[in-house]
C-alpha cells in the first residue's frame, strides 16, 4: 500500500515567515506590555521617568513600526498572491477587506468623536467665566490690599514727618515709639548710600533690617513715598513702605523704611488667589500643547489599534481561508489524479466537516481507482485472450462503430475478404477500401442490411470473384451500448464456399451412385433383349418391318451404349479407387500424354512450357494421367472448329499454403468459361458444350482433392480458359488432402 | 595630551549628563519624533540658550561662581510670565580633577535653583533662590530677567580642597524650565521640548 501523502508544503522559507512573524509579534507584544508596566512605574517617580522614558518610547515606536512592517509585508504578500491568481487569494482579500472595514470603521468613528470630545473638553476647562472669575478675584484681592497699602503709606509719611529734624541719636527712641504706636513690624532709617542710621523691629532678632531696594530709593529720592505689597520668604505677605524724612530734593536726606504685616487670614487668601491664578495661567499655557498631545496619543493608539485590527483581520482571514486553500489544492491534486491527497483537519466546525468529507471522498476515489484498475486489467486480459481467440479463428470477425468505423478485425476477416483490415482500423469501413471488387460486393451487401431497422441478422452472401463464386455466411449483431447512443455492430462471416462445394460433391456422388445402381443394371437386359429381338425377328419380317425393327433396335442398342457410357462416367466420378502413390517425373508424364494428343489433333498447337528442374511428384500416376487427359480433352472440345487453336501446358514450382507444390496450368485460346458459370465449372453437369457430360472437370477436381491439391479455373486476359492445378510435392501432400478410401466409399463403389 | 584630555572631559560630561537624567538617546528620540513635534512653539521657550560666560572667583579663601546666561525668553514667554507661569533656572556646576589614564573624578558638584514667578496679587515678579531661600521682587519682567541671567558670588568650594599640583576642570551648565508640567502630563507631553531647555556644558580648566 502506498504511503499516504499529506498535503504539507515543506517550505523552509514559508515556515520561517510564518513562525518568524508570529515570534516577532510575540516578542513585540511582550516588550510592549513591559513598556506599559515601566510607564506606570515611571509615572510615580520623576527620576525613573527621565531614565526610562526614552526606552519606553523606543519600545512603543518599535512595536508600532514592527506591526506596520508586518502589515505591509502581509499586504504585499496578499497583492502578490492576488496578481498571481493564487487559489483562495481573492477570498482572502475580500475577507481581509471586510474584517478590516468592520474593525476600522468603528475605530475611526470613535476616533472622530474622541477628538471632538477631547478638543471641546479641554476648551471647556478654559471657558471665559473661569478666567474672568479669577481676574475678578485677583482684582478684589488687590483692591482689599491696596487700601491697606495706601493706609500704611500715609502712616509712613506721617512718621517720617515726625522724625524730621531729629538727630541720628534721637531717631532710635522716636522710631521705637512710633513703631509701638503703629502696627509696623519694622522701622528703619537709612541715610546716604542706604546706610542704616537707626532701626526698630519687632521681627526675630536674627532678622536683618529690610534692605532698601533700588526701586524704592529711586522713587523716594524723587520725593515720592513708596509702598508695595510683597511676599516674604515664608510665603506670607508684607507691605513695604518708604518716605523721605528730610526736605525734598536733598540727595543726602534720610529715608524711613517701614515694614507692615498683612493679617494672616488675608495673607492666606491672597496666597490662595495667587496660586490659583498662577496655576490657571500655567494650564492656559499648557492648553494647546495638551490638546496636541492628547490628539497625538489618541492618534498613536488609534493607529496602533488600526494596524492591530487589520493585522488581526489578516490572521483571521488566513485561518478562515487556509482550509479553503487546502481544499482548492486538494481538488486540483484530485483533478491531476492524485487521490492520495489528505488534507489537515483545521477544526471541528463546518469547514472541518467539509475537509473530513473531502478526505473521505478522496479515500473512496482512491479505492475506486484501484478497483477500476483491477477491473481494467481483467478486461485487458479478457480482451487479450479474446484477441488471441479471434486471431486463431477461421471465421472473420469485424466490429464496426455506428458510423461504420472499423473498431476491430481479425486475421481471418482479412484473409476471407482479401484485404488488410489491420490498416483500416479507426477508419470508415466504406471509405478505407474501395478498389477491390470482392470487398465492394461484400460492403454493398452488408450496407444494405445495416440500413435496416433490425440489426441482428444472419444471411448468406454470394460474391463473384475472378476465381469463382464465393459464398459467405454472414451474421450481424448489434453491440450493446450502456449510454443509449447508437451502437455499433459486429460482423461475423465465414467462407462456406468450400463447404457448399463439398456438400454438392457429396450430393453428386450420391446421385452418381444411385444412377449407377438404378440405371446400369437394367441396361444390359435392355441391350440383350434388343439384340435378341433383332436376331429373332429380323430375318422373319418383311423388308419394311425389318427396316423399322432394324432402326429401332439399333437405336435402342446405341442409346443403351450411350447410357452405359454415362453411367460408367458417373460410376467413375463416384468411385473412390485406391491410390497408388509413386514418385515420377511430372514433365515426362505430361510429355507422354501430349504426344498422344498431337497425333490425334494435328490441327491444334500443343505447346509445352515445362520447368526443367521440377522435383519429382509423389502421386498416383494413373490418376494424374486422367487429370491431364480430361483437361486436354476439355480444351480440345472447346477449340473444336476453331482456327489457330492452341493449347498451352505449363509446369512450374509453386507454393500452396506455404508448402512446395507443382503447378500444372492448362490454357487454351477458346471462348473461355462463361462468367456466370465460372464458380460452378467443377460441379457435375455444369458444361457449356452440347455433348459434354459435365463430369470432366468434376472428376479432375475430385482427383486433385484426393491428392491434397487445389484447382482453380478462370479466363485468361487474352481470351480462353485456364485451369491451374496445384499438387503438393513430396510426402506432405499425401498427408493433407489425400485420403484413403473409406469403407463406405468402397461399399458405394461396389454398388 | 590635549586629545586625551578632551576625551576624558567628554566622558565625564557624559557621566554627568546621565546623572542629570537626560541622555543622548533622549535627543535621538526627539529627533525621531521630529515628525510629530508640532507643539505650540509660539507659547514656549524660544531662541538659543547658552552659558555666555562663567568663572570662579577666589575670595576669602572660597571659590565663588560668577556666570551669565543668554535666556531663551521671547515676548510670548514674557506674556506667560505676566500671567503667572513660573520660570525656573537650574545651574549645574561640576569641578573635576583631571587624572591621567583614569577617568576624571568629581571634586565638587553644585546645583543652584532659581525660581521666578509673577505674583498677581502684589503685581510684582518674585525671584527666589531655592537653595538659600532668599527672594527679591521686581516691578517689571525685564528687571527680573536681568537679575536672573546673572549669577554672582555663589560659593562653590574652599580653596583648601584643591591642590596646587593638580589640574581641575570646571563644567557649568544651565537648564531652564518654563511652566510647571505635572508629572502625569509630562508622561504625555514627553515630546514637547518648548518647556524645557538645556545649555551645552561650559568648560574651563582651573589651576589653583
Amino acid at each position: 500500500m502506498a504511503p499516504r501523502k499529506r498535503l504539507v508544503y515543506v517550505d523552509a522559507a514559508a515556515v520561517a515567515r510564518k513562525y518568524g512573524a508570529t515570534a516577532l509579534a510575540g516578542v513585540g507584544v511582550a516588550l510592549w506590555l513591559a513598556a506599559l508596566l515601566l510607564l506606570a512605574s515611571a509615572a510615580q517617580n520623576s527620576e525613573k521617568f527621565d531614565q526610562w522614558l526614552p526606552w519606553i518610547l523606543l519600545i512603543n515606536i518599535a512595536g508600532l513600526l514592527t506591526l506596520l512592517v508586518l502589515l505591509v509585508g502581509k499586504l504585499m504578500g496578499l497583492v502578490g498572491e492576488y496578481r498571481r491568481h493564487v487559489p483562495g487569494s481573492r477570498l482572502k482579500a475580500r475577507t481581509v477587506a471586510v474584517f478590516s472595514l468592520l474593525a476600522v470603521a468603528p475605530i475611526l468613528v470613535v476616533y472622530y468623536f474622541a477628538l471632538q470630545f477631547l478638543n471641546r473638553g479641554i476648551d471647556s476647562w478654559f471657558e471665559g467665566e473661569v478666567s474672568q472669575g479669577l481676574k475678578d478675584t485677583r482684582d478684589l484681592s488687590r483692591a482689599a490690599l491696596d487700601l491697606r497699602v495706601r493706609d500704611f503709606e500715609q502712616n509712613t509719611v506721617a512718621v517720617a514727618h515726625s522724625l524730621a529734624g531729629l538727630s541720628d541719636f534721637d531717631l532710635i527712641a522716636s522710631l521705637d515709639r512710633a513703631r509701638h504706636e503703629s502696627s509696623a513690624l519694622e522701622f528703619t532709617v537709612v541715610g546716604p548710600r542706604t546706610r542704616i542710621l537707626a532701626t526698630s523691629s519687632d521681627r526675630p532678632i536674627d532678622s536683618l533690617p529690610l534692605p532698601a531696594s533700588d526701586e524704592m530709593m529711586l522713587q523716594v529720592r524723587r520725593g515720592r513715598p513708596f509702598a508695595s505689597l510683597d511676599t516674604d520668604s515664608a510665603g506670607g505677605y508684607v507691605i513695604r513702605a518708604a518716605a523721605p524724612i528730610d526736605a525734598r530734593g536733598d540727595p543726602t536726606s534720610r529715608v524711613l523704611i517701614a515694614l507692615y504685616p498683612v493679617p494672616e487670614q488675608l495673607s492666606e487668601l491672597a496666597d490662595t488667589v495667587q496660586r490659583s491664578y498662577a496655576q490657571y495661567a500655567n494650564l492656559v499655557q499648557l492648553r494647546e500643547p495638551l490638546k496636541s498631545t492628547f490628539v497625538l496619543i489618541l492618534t498613536f493608539v488609534v493607529l496602533l489599534s488600526l494596524i492591530a485590527a487589520v493585522y488581526g483581520a489578516f490572521f483571521a482571514a488566513q485561518r478562515l481561508v487556509q482550509p479553503v486553500q487546502d481544499l482548492i489544492a486538494g481538488t486540483r491534486a484530485v483533478a491531476r489524479g492524485d487521490y492520495d491527497t489528505k488534507l489537515p483537519l483545521p477544526s471541528r466546525d463546518e469547514l472541518g466537516f467539509l475537509v473530513t468529507s473531502f478526505n473521505d471522498m478522496t479515500k473512496r476515489l482512491a479505492r475506486a481507482r484501484i478497483e477500476t484498475r483491477h477491473s481494467q486489467q481483467a478486461v485487458e486480459a479478457q480482451r487479450a485472450g479474446l484477441a488471441v481467440i479471434l486471431a486463431r479463428l477461421s471465421t472473420g470477425v469485424v466490429s464496426l462503430e455506428a458510423d461504420l468505423t472499423v473498431r476491430t478485425a481479425n486475421q481471418a476477416a482479412s484473409a476471407i475478404l482479401g484485404v488488410d483490415l489491420d490498416g483500416v482500423i479507426g477508419k470508415r469501413f466504406d471509405e478505407a477500401i474501395s478498389d477491390l471488387p470482392l470487398f465492394r460486393q461484400f460492403l454493398n451487401a452488408v450496407k444494405q442490411r445495416l440500413g435496416a431497422a433490425h440489426q441482428d441478422w444472419r444471411e448468406q452472401i454470394e460474391l463473384i470473384s475472378d476465381t469463382g463464386r464465393r459464398v459467405l455466411m454472414c451474421a450481424c449483431t448489434a453491440l450493446p451500448n450502456d449510454i443509449g447512443a447508437e451502437a455499433g455492430v459486429v460482423l461475423v462471416f465465414d467462407d462456406i464456399t468450400t463447404l457448399l462445394q463439398a456438400q454438392r460433391d457429396a450430393a453428386w456422388g450420391e446421385v452418381a451412385r444411385r444412377l449407377a445402381h438404378e440405371i446400369k443394371n437394367p441396361l444390359t437386359p435392355i441391350q440383350l433383349s434388343a439384340e435378341r429381338m433383332r436376331r429373332k425377328f429380323l430375318t422373319s419380317m418383311n423388308a419394311g418391318d425389318a427396316q423399322v425393327l432394324e432402326r429401332a433396335t439399333h437405336t435402342i442398342i446405341a442409346q443403351v451404349d450411350a447410357m452405359k457410357q454415362m453411367v460408367n462416367a458417373f460410376s467413375e466420378y463416384a468411385r473412390a479407387p485406391d491410390l497408388h502413390f509413386a514418385r515420377f517425373d511430372l514433365n515426362q508424364l505430361i510429355t507422354e500424354v501430349v504426344d498422344l494428343y498431337r497425333a490425334q489433333a494435328s490441327n491444334v498447337d500443343l505447346k509445352l512450357t515445362l520447368e526443367e528442374h521440377l522435383p519429382p511428384l509423389s502421386a498416383d500416376r494413373v490418376r494424374i494421367r486422367q487429370i491431364l487427359n480430361n483437361l486436354i480433352t476439355n480444351s480440345l472440345e472447346a477449340l473444336e472448329g476453331r482456327d489457330g487453336a492452341a493449347i498451352g501446358i505449363e509446369t512450374r514450382s509453386a507454393e500452396d499454403g506455404g508448402k512446395p507444390a507443382a503447378a500444372i496450368v492448362v490454357g487454351d485460346n477458346g471462348p473461355g468459361f462463361q462468367r456466370d458459370l465460372i464458380g460452378t465449372v467443377f460441379d457435375p453437369y455444369v458444361t457449356s458444350k452440347p455433348k459434354g457430360t459435365g463430369l470432366g472437370l468434376a472428376i479432375v477436381k475430385k482427383i486433385v482433392e484426393e491428392h491434397g491439391g487445389r484447382i482453380e479455373a478462370d479466363n485468361r486476359s487474352t481470351g480462353g480458359a485456364r485451369v491451374r492445378v496445384l499438387l503438393p510435392l513430396g510426402e506432405s501432400g499425401r498427408g493433407l488432402g489425400a485420403r484413403e478410401p473409406r469403407k463406405s466409399e468402397h461399399r458405394r463403389e461396389r454398388v | 595630551m590635549n586629545d586625551h584630555y578632551s576625551k576624558t572631559v567628554h566622558r565625564q560630561r557624559a557621566a554627568i549628563s546621565r546623572r542629570g537624567g537626560r541622555s543622548a538617546s533622549w535627543h535621538a528620540l526627539l529627533a525621531c519624533l521630529g515628525f510629530c513635534a508640532f507643539a505650540a512653539a509660539a507659547a514656549g521657550l524660544d531662541g538659543s540658550f547658552e552659558v555666555r560666560s562663567a568663572d570662579l572667583e577666589l575670595k576669602d579663601g572660597v571659590y565663588r561662581l560668577n556666570a551669565s546666561f543668554d535666556l531663551p525668553i521671547g515676548e510670548a514667554v514674557k506674556r506667560g510670565l505676566d500671567d503667572g507661569v513660573p520660570l525656573t533656572l537650574e545651574v549645574d556646576l561640576v569641578v573635576e580633577r583631571v587624572r591621567r589614564l583614569l577617568p576624571n573624578t568629581d571634586v565638587a558638584a553644585l546645583t543652584q535653583r532659581y525660581h521666578l514667578q509673577y505674583n498677581t496679587v502684589s503685581a510684582r515678579y518674585v525671584l527666589r533662590n531655592d537653595n538659600s531661600g532668599q527672594q527679591q521682587s521686581f516691578p517689571t519682567v525685564d528687571s527680573a530677567l536681568a537679575e536672573l541671567s546673572e549669577v554672582r558670588g555663589v560659593p562653590v568650594l574652599d580653596r583648601s580642597l584643591l591642590s596646587a599640583d593638580l589640574q581641575y576642570v570646571v563644567n557649568v551648565r544651565a537648564k531652564v524650565d518654563y511652566g510647571t508640567v505635572p508629572l502625569t502630563l509630562r508622561v504625555l507631553m514627553f515630546w514637547v521640548s518648548e518647556w524645557h531647555r538645556e545649555s551645552d556644558w561650559y568648560t574651563w580648566t582651573l589651576q589653583p
